[in-house]
C-alpha cells in the first residue's frame, strides 16, 4: 500500500464534496452561500459563548469542574459512537463517491484507506463541534494549566475510540463478506452500530452517576475509560503521550491489516412491498418510499430503541418516531426520475400531496405499533399527540429542506448542511416563541401558519425546479 | 403575483431575523441577571427575565414580553431593509439586462 495514493485519493474526496456541495440548490447563489456560512460560524460562536457562560457562571471557582471533566470523559465514548454513527450510516451509500477513484490506478487497499481517512477528518470535525466549546471554555476558565487535563480526559479518549471503532467496522466487513452477506452491510451495520448505542447508553449513565457518588463520598473512582487521565495524574503528560502513541501505533496496523481487499456495492433497495401498487401514481410514490435503504436504517433504529424501551422500562413518549421523518430529505430527490420520464408529470401540488401522502402512510405504518408499544408501557395518550404533530411538522420541513438542498447520490453532504440549517432556525423559534409566552391556542395557531408557509415554499420550490428541467430538456 | 411573492419572502425574512434578534437577546438577559428576585430587562426593554425562589427552595424563572414595540421596530427595520435590497437588487439585474442588449446590439 502507497500512503501517497492514500493522501491523493483522500484529498480528491474532499475537492468533490467540496465542489459539489457549493454549487447545488439554494447554495448555488453566492449571497446565499456566505449567509449559510456566517450562520454557521454564529451558531459555533454562540454555542461556544453560551458554553463559556454556564460553565463560568454554575461551576466557576466551585471546583466541581474536576468530576464534570471526569463525566464529561466518561460519555466521551458514547459520543464519539453517536458522530461515528451518523458519518458511518450518511456515507454507507457514498458509491458514487467511490466511483470517482475507479479510474485512477489505486488498489481496493489503499481506496479503502483513503476513504477511512476522510471519514476520520469527518468524525473529527463532528467531534469538535460537540466537545470544542466545551474544552475552550474550560481551559478560558482554569487557564492554560488545564490543557493536558482536557486532552486526556477528551481528546486521547476519542482518538482511541474512533480508533476501536474503525477496527470493529472493518471486523464486521470481514465477517460479513465471509458469510457472503456483504451486499446487506446497509442493513446490517447500521443495526449494530444502534444495538451499541443501545448499549452503551445505560453503561454512560451508569458510570456517570458512579463518578458523582465517588465524588460526593471522597472515594477515588477508577474505569477502563479514565485510563489517560489516571497516567496523567499519575506519571505525567508525557506518560500519557506515549500510551496513546502505542496504543495508536497498534491499532493503526491493525485497521490497514484488516480492511477488506475487494470492494462489494451496497445492496440499495429492498422490494418489500407489492409491485400492484404501481398501478397508480400514488402508489409508486409509496413504492419508492418503502424500497429504499434509508427508510429500512430509520426503521431498524426505530425497531431497536423500541425494544431497547420495552427491556430497559423506559416509560417516555415516542420520540424515536421523528426519526421516520427524515425521509423527506430524500423524497423529492428519490422522485425525481419518475418526474423526469413522464411525458405529462402532471400537476405540481397533486405532486407535492403525494410526496407528503406517502411519508403520512409511511408514518403511520410505523408510528401505529410504536405509540401502541408506548401506551401499554402507560405513557398517556395526551403525550404522544404532540409527539404525533411534531412528526407531521418535520415532513413537511424536511421535505422542503430535500428540494432547497437537493441530496445527490454519493453526495450525503449536502443533507447535513440542510439539515443542519433546518436544525439551527426550529430552534430559534421555539425558543423564540416560548419567550413570548403565548397561549397554546395561539402558538399552535403559528405553528400552522410557519407550516403553510413550508408548504407554500416547499410547492415553488418544486414549480421552480420543474421549470429549470423542461428548459433544460428544450435547449 | 411577482410583487405578492416578494411580500411574503420580506415577511418571512422579517421574521426569520426577528426571533434570531429576540433568542439573542433573550440569553444576554438570562446570564446576566443572577440575582433572585431581580427582574432584568433585555432588547430595549421589550424582554424581561425574573429569577426567584419558590416556598420548597426550588428557583423558578419567569420570562416574557414587557414591552412588544421595540420587537415591533427590529421586525419594521428588517421588512424595510429587505424591500430595498431586493428593490436594488431587481434594478441591478434590469440595467444589466439593458446593457448587455445594447452591447448585442
Amino acid at each position: 500500500m502507497r500512503p501517497k495514493s492514500v493522501v491523493l485519493l483522500f484529498r480528491l474526496f474532499w475537492l468533490f464534496i467540496v465542489r459539489r456541495v457549493v454549487g447545488r440548490g439554494l447554495l448555488a447563489s453566492p449571497a446565499a452561500r456566505l449567509s449559510a456560512a456566517l450562520l454557521l460560524v454564529a451558531a459555533f460562536a454562540g454555542f461556544n459563548v453560551l458554553s463559556y457562560v454556564v460553565i463560568r457562571q454554575y461551576l466557576g471557582g466551585t471546583g466541581l469542574l474536576e468530576p464534570v471533566l471526569q463525566v464529561a470523559n466518561a460519555s466521551v465514548g458514547f459520543w464519539v459512537l453517536i458522530a461515528y454513527t451518523l458519518i458511518r450510516v450518511l456515507f454507507m451509500k457514498a458509491d458514487e463517491l467511490l466511483k470517482l477513484s475507479f479510474n485512477l490506478p489505486v488498489t481496493n487497499k489503499e481506496r479503502t484507506m483513503g476513504f477511512a481517512l476522510f471519514e476520520s477528518s469527518l468524525v473529527l470535525l463532528v467531534t469538535v463541534f460537540i466537545f470544542g466549546a466545551f474544552s475552550i471554555s474550560t481551559v478560558l476558565i482554569e487557564g492554560t494549566d488545564y490543557i493536558p487535563k482536557v486532552l486526556a480526559s477528551i481528546w486521547f479518549p476519542a482518538i482511541s475510540t474512533y480508533l476501536l471503532l474503525s477496527l470493529g467496522y472493518y471486523l464486521l466487513e470481514r465477517a460479513l463478506q465471509a458469510l457472503r452477506i456483504a451486499r446487506l452491510r446497509g442493513l446490517v451495520v447500521p443495526m449494530v452500530l444502534a444495538i451499541g448505542l443501545a448499549a452503551a447508553f445505560p453503561q454512560t449513565n451508569e458510570q456517570s452517576s458512579q463518578i458523582a457518588e465517588s465524588y460526593v463520598s471522597g472515594r477515588e473512582y477508577n474505569a477502563p475509560v479514565l485510563l489517560y487521565a489516571k497516567l496523567l495524574e499519575d506519571v505525567g503528560l508525557w506518560f500519557s503521550i506515549l500510551v496513546l502513541l502505542a496504543t495508536s501505533a497498534a491499532l493503526v496496523p491493525a485497521i490497514v491489516a484488516i480492511a477488506p481487499r475487494n470492494y462489494v456495492p451496497m445492496r440499495r433497495f429492498f422490494a418489500i412491498l407489492p409491485q400492484w401498487l404501481a398501478g397508480r401514481k400514488f402508489g409508486v410514490y409509496i413504492l419508492i418510499l418503502f424500497r429504499s435503504f434509508e427508510t429500512m436504517v430509520a426503521f431498524s433504529f426505530i425497531l431497536i430503541y423500541s425494544v431497547f424501551a420495552w427491556f430497559e422500562n423506559l416509560v417516555l413518549p415516542p420520540y424515536a418516531l421523528a426519526l421516520i421523518t427524515f425521509q423527506g430529505v430524500y423524497a423529492f430527490s428519490n422522485s425525481e426520475p419518475l418526474r423526469r420520464i413522464a411525458t405529462y408529470p402532471g400537476r405540481t401540488v397533486a405532486n407535492y400531496l403525494r410526496l407528503v401522502g406517502s411519508q403520512g402512510v409511511l408514518l403511520v405504518v410505523v408510528g401505529v405499533p410504536v405509540v401502541g408499544l408506548s401506551l401499554a408501557q402507560g405513557v398517556p395518550l395526551e403525550a404522544c399527540l404532540p409527539v404525533l404533530g411534531f412528526c407531521v411538522s418535520n415532513i413537511l420541513i424536511s421535505t422542503l429542506v430535500g428540494i432547497a438542498f437537493p441530496p445527490e447520490k454519493g453526495n450525503p453532504f449536502t443533507v447535513i448542511i440542510g439539515v443542519l440549517l433546518t436544525l439551527i432556525l426550529v430552534m430559534i423559534f421555539a425558543l423564540g416563541l416560548n419567550v413570548f409566552n403565548f397561549e397554546p391556542i395561539t402558538n399552535t395557531a403559528i405553528f400552522t401558519a410557519l407550516n403553510l408557509l413550508v408548504v407554500f415554499y416547499s410547492i415553488l420550490g418544486m414549480r421552480r425546479m420543474e421549470r429549470i428541467a423542461r428548459n433544460e430538456v428544450v435547449a | 403575483m411577482k410583487w405578492l411573492l416578494r411580500f411574503i419572502a420580506g415577511l418571512t425574512v422579517s421574521f426569520v431575523v426577528t426571533m434570531i434578534v429576540v433568542v439573542t437577546s433573550f440569553i444576554t438577559t438570562m446570564f446576566s441577571a443572577s440575582e433572585m428576585g431581580v427582574r432584568k430587562f433585555g432588547l430595549f426593554g421589550a424582554l424581561f427575565f425574573e429569577p426567584h425562589e419558590q416556598a420548597d427552595g426550588a428557583t423558578a424563572l419567569e420570562i416574557g414580553v414587557s414591552n412588544g414595540a421595540p420587537i415591533a421596530v427590529v421586525f419594521s427595520i428588517s421588512l424595510v431593509f429587505y424591500v430595498a435590497v431586493a428593490s436594488v437588487l431587481e434594478r441591478l439585474k434590469l440595467h444589466k439586462k439593458r446593457l448587455l442588449q445594447a452591447d448585442k446590439g
